[in-house]
């Protein structure tokens, strides 16, 4: 998509001989706007600016109609996941240094709905993460003496179960997926979402994927339903740029490799094993 | 009330803007080229089924240079499937089998291993039998 940028260099902006750098950002405000275009905007250039601090200079002195999530400002909220010349990145650990002196082109999340300049529709990235049930489902199964199927609102009947214990081996089966901050950047590294936005997709994968591993957890039979359908695990062609771009280091290629062979080791069994064994 | 949110049209070339992408797509063709060599192989074995005069003529279209160069494509299409799937591989194996850790080199160089060790069996068993 080409548009051409219009010039928004207001009188706060620095003069031409401070060094500075160009943000050309992607605008739409709804009501407004019939279609997104790029704004163009001359910011100083200061070595030690993350984008989000970029973002935020342009909010307070050039345009404060500006939209974009943010939070944490230290990649744990997961809130200001955006595209900088295409690839998707935490604004709070995108460093214009990186980028000096080229212009840099931000624009919202990738294969997502956007409600308004670099904010996005989160809400069926929140229905699909819901779908998965990403908690632990009847955790006091296990316990020393525990009640399967107890209501997990018992605190006098939980502690009187005893401890749950989890050894340090157990603890590495899942923590690494334990690690994600729902910045959706895998999303918009994933060509299949892009493609089919039915596809459950890399984050809620490897959340299902961090209970499903979880030996506290017995709700994998209660997961499965999403896991393996046909818009669950299987939409997935292993593109792997999900594990690139993910500021946590999660791997959801990975997580979503292993959901699929427990989907076919399940499969293979409910034809071998009769019906009570499963 | 909200409006509902816009939606960006498709790039149809999306497979063209990153290079991870256009090596994704190259591993995807060329499993083309091995379905392709897979249904000539399924003629082949249909023509032996029809009588010797089918099959050696099959076996003669083999030796064309139009053949030859097709099989020679093939292979090489092959080799880079295999490479690529063998590098991801341990992505999809569990983290800990038989309560070890499991090391991801280990996993691909144990692929190559079997991959050549079967190979060599096939290789000696079609030199023996011919």
């Amino acid at each position: 998509m080409t548009i051409p940028a219009t010039d928004n260099t207001s009188e706060t902006a620095p003069s031409k001989s401070e060094a500075g750098i160009t943000l050309e950002i992607l605008r739409y405000i709804p009501g407004t706007h019939s279609e997104p275009t790029f704004q163009r905007f001359e910011i100083p250039y200061v070595e030690d600016w993350s984008m989000l601090d970029a973002l935020g200079y342009i909010k307070d002195e050039l345009d404060s109609s500006l939209s974009y999530r943010w939070s944490c400002r230290m990649a744990v909220c997961g809130s200001c996941g955006m595209m900088f010349d295409g690839v998707p990145k935490l604004a709070c650990e995108t460093f214009l240094r990186d980028y000096y002196p080229r212009p840099i082109r931000v624009e919202p999340l990738e294969n997502f709905g956007i409600e308004r300049d670099l904010v996005i529709d989160q809400e069926p990235f929140l229905e699909k993460l819901e779908s998965v049930k990403p908690y632990i489902i009847d955790a006091m199964a296990n316990a020393p003496s525990g009640k399967p199927g107890a209501p997990a609102g018992h605190e006098r009947e939980t502690i009187q179960a005893g401890e749950n214990r989890q050894t340090p081996k157990e603890l590495a089966l899942f923590d690494q997926y334990s690690m994600c901050i729902n910045c959706l950047l895998c999303y918009s590294a994933c060509p299949q979402f892009g493609l089919n936005p039915a596809f459950l997709g890399p984050a809620a994968i490897s959340l299902a994927h961090r209970y499903n591993q979880d030996n506290r957890d017995q709700g994998n039979a209660d997961r499965a339903p999403a896991l393996n359908e046909e818009d669950g695990v299987w939409s997935c062609t292993f593109v792997g740029y999900c594990s690139e771009v993910c500021p946590k280091s999660v791997d959801p290629a990975s997580a979503i490799q292993q959901e699929k062979v427990r989907g076919a080791t399940d499969w293979a069994l409910s034809w071998l094993l009769p019906k009570g064994a499963r | 009330m909200r409006q509902s949110p816009y939606h960006r049209p498709r790039d149809p070339f999306w497979y063209m803007r990153r290079s991870v992408y256009r090596r994704y797509m190259v591993r995807e063709a060329t499993s083309v080229f091995i379905g392709l060599w897979m249904l000539n192989l399924i003629l082949g074995i249909l023509q032996l089924s029809r009588g010797e005069a089918a099959w050696t003529a099959w076996l003669t279209w083999q030796q064309h240079p139009l053949m030859l160069t097709f099989s020679g494509l093939t292979l090489i299409m092959a080799m880079v499937h295999t490479t690529t799937w063998f590098a991801i591989a341990p992505k999809a194996m569990p983290k800990f089998i038989a309560g070890k850790a499991v090391v991801h080199q280990q996993v691909v160089i144990g692929h190559w291993l079997v991959f050549g060790l079967v190979s060599l069996f096939l290789l000696v068993a079609v030199y023996w039998g011919a």
